[in-house]
């Protein structure tokens, strides 16, 4: 019998190269996925949206695949603007390559509460359902500034719970199986247990440290004409 | 009260136009002097995250484009008001953009606000915030979410006081010049 590949696309949302916690969580998943039987196609939606047919490219990749992954930064409560133009543009122009497809999504942010993040995922839930995809469910991670676009292993300890997550919700996508909910709610813990009310005293102390501009500066006001 | 519109709407659609004339008459029937921003007519590139806004120019964005007028109506407006087609339970990708380019509106200082950890806001005096969306056909789930990203917004940048309203195409235009009307009234017993 021949074992015919699944094929799974991912897209990046982030805006800021290639070198982001975005491609890090997507190269972490295609590693997992591609040591089993997954041919894996990740496109950096800042890159399609500049160019008609890398973004046909991406639409023909999504065309072959059971399963497409949006991984994104959490941008001001929301996806990016250039993944929402791109959600768009794939539902109005190429609806048959959505329909019946599986969606996951993976949003992530500094921020440590899941609660940010609720929003963004219930957006790409929303485009599941507007675009006839079927939901298998979100995740998002909070606390991951300190990624800043390392692999996922070379942030050592730091990241730990988040690879077994995705572990598992990379065994789960490769089955086509609902992300469970027990999952998502570990997601959303933070990487280094901390009570968050002193975060605020603990990040501020290191940035007043860090920051190398005077505090004046930092708090200036440049557009008020009060 | 000096009214921002950052307008999110598309011009030919020809419901979008029609909200956008309501919206601008209701502003002038209330006196409140106003500018209309059309974003997509306007020069906004996406947010990179490069963090220049928080070191480097403090509150000042280094993409050299329109979003210096947004940011200076904004901080000088005591209303903003967010009007956009609904996609996906979110803003339109037009407005977004403009949205996600606030992060000067904040410091590189963390508190917790509503309970949450947030940034510090830069502006002492920062403008009420109005969202109004326009669905397409109306949908429960997606006007919840929109409603939930208005209030999410008002948090994050700290608007003192949030105010949002959804419409739908299907419903037509009397209906919703009615409910415009409804709405702002409301705003104008509140604040005038």
């Amino acid at each position: 019998m021949i074992n015919i590949p699944k094929h799974f696309t991912f897209l990046i949302g982030s805006t800021r190269g290639k070198k982001t916690t975005s491609e890090s969580i997507v190269n972490y998943l295609m590693m997992h996925l591609g040591a089993g039987n997954v041919l894996c196609s990740k496109f950096r939606v800042f890159q399609t949206e500049r160019d008609a047919e890398h973004f046909r490219e991406m639409a023909d990749s999504i065309r072959e695949s059971s399963l497409l992954v949006l991984c994104a930064p959490l941008f001001v409560d929301a996806p990016p603007a250039v993944l929402l133009k791109t959600a768009e543009r794939l539902a109005s122009d190429f609806p048959d390559v959505l329909t019946g497809k599986n969606l996951i999504g993976v949003i992530h942010s500094g921020y440590p509460e899941a609660s940010h993040r609720d929003a963004a995922l219930r957006v790409l839930h929303h485009f599941a359902d507007q675009t006839r995809m079927v939901w298998k469910g979100g995740i998002g991670f909070g606390g991951t500034s300190p990624i800043d676009g390392r692999s996922l292993g070379e942030a050592g300890f730091y990241t730990r719970r988040m690879r077994k997550v995705l572990d598992v919700l990379a065994d789960f996508a490769a089955a086509g199986s609902d992300i469970p909910e027990e999952l998502a709610v570990i997601a959303g813990r933070l990487p280094v247990p901390f009570p968050v009310k002193l975060m605020p005293l603990l990040l501020n102390l290191r940035l007043s440290m860090s920051g190398g501009k005077k505090n004046t500066e930092v708090f200036a006001e440049p557009y008020s004409q009060e | 009260m000096h009214t921002l519109l950052l307008d999110g709407t598309q011009p030919e659609n020809s419901f979008h136009r029609r909200i956008n004339e309501l919206i601008t008459a209701d502003l002038d029937a209330a006196g409140w002097p106003y500018k209309a921003m059309g974003l997509s007519e306007m020069n906004i590139g996406n947010c990179i995250g490069c963090g220049n806004c928080s070191f480097r120019s403090p509150g000042v964005c280094t993409r050299d484009d329109d979003m210096s007028l947004v940011f200076e109506a904004y901080v000088n407006s005591g209303l903003v008001i967010f009007l956009t087609p609904v996609l996906f339970g979110c803003y339109h990708w037009q407005l977004k953009k403009a949205v996600d380019r606030f992060i000067p509106l904040l410091v590189p200082r963390y508190t917790i606000r509503n309970g949450e950890l947030h940034h510090k806001l830069r502006y002492k005096k920062r403008p009420l915030l109005a969202g109004i969306g326009i669905l397409k056909d109306f949908d429960e789930g997606q006007k919840r979410t929109f409603i939930d990203l208005v209030q999410r917004n008002a948090v994050n940048i700290g608007a003192p006081e949030e105010y949002h309203l959804v419409l739908s195409e299907t419903s037509g235009e009397e209906y919703a010049a009615e409910r415009l009307k409804g709405f702002f009234t409301g705003l104008q017993e509140k604040h005038q």
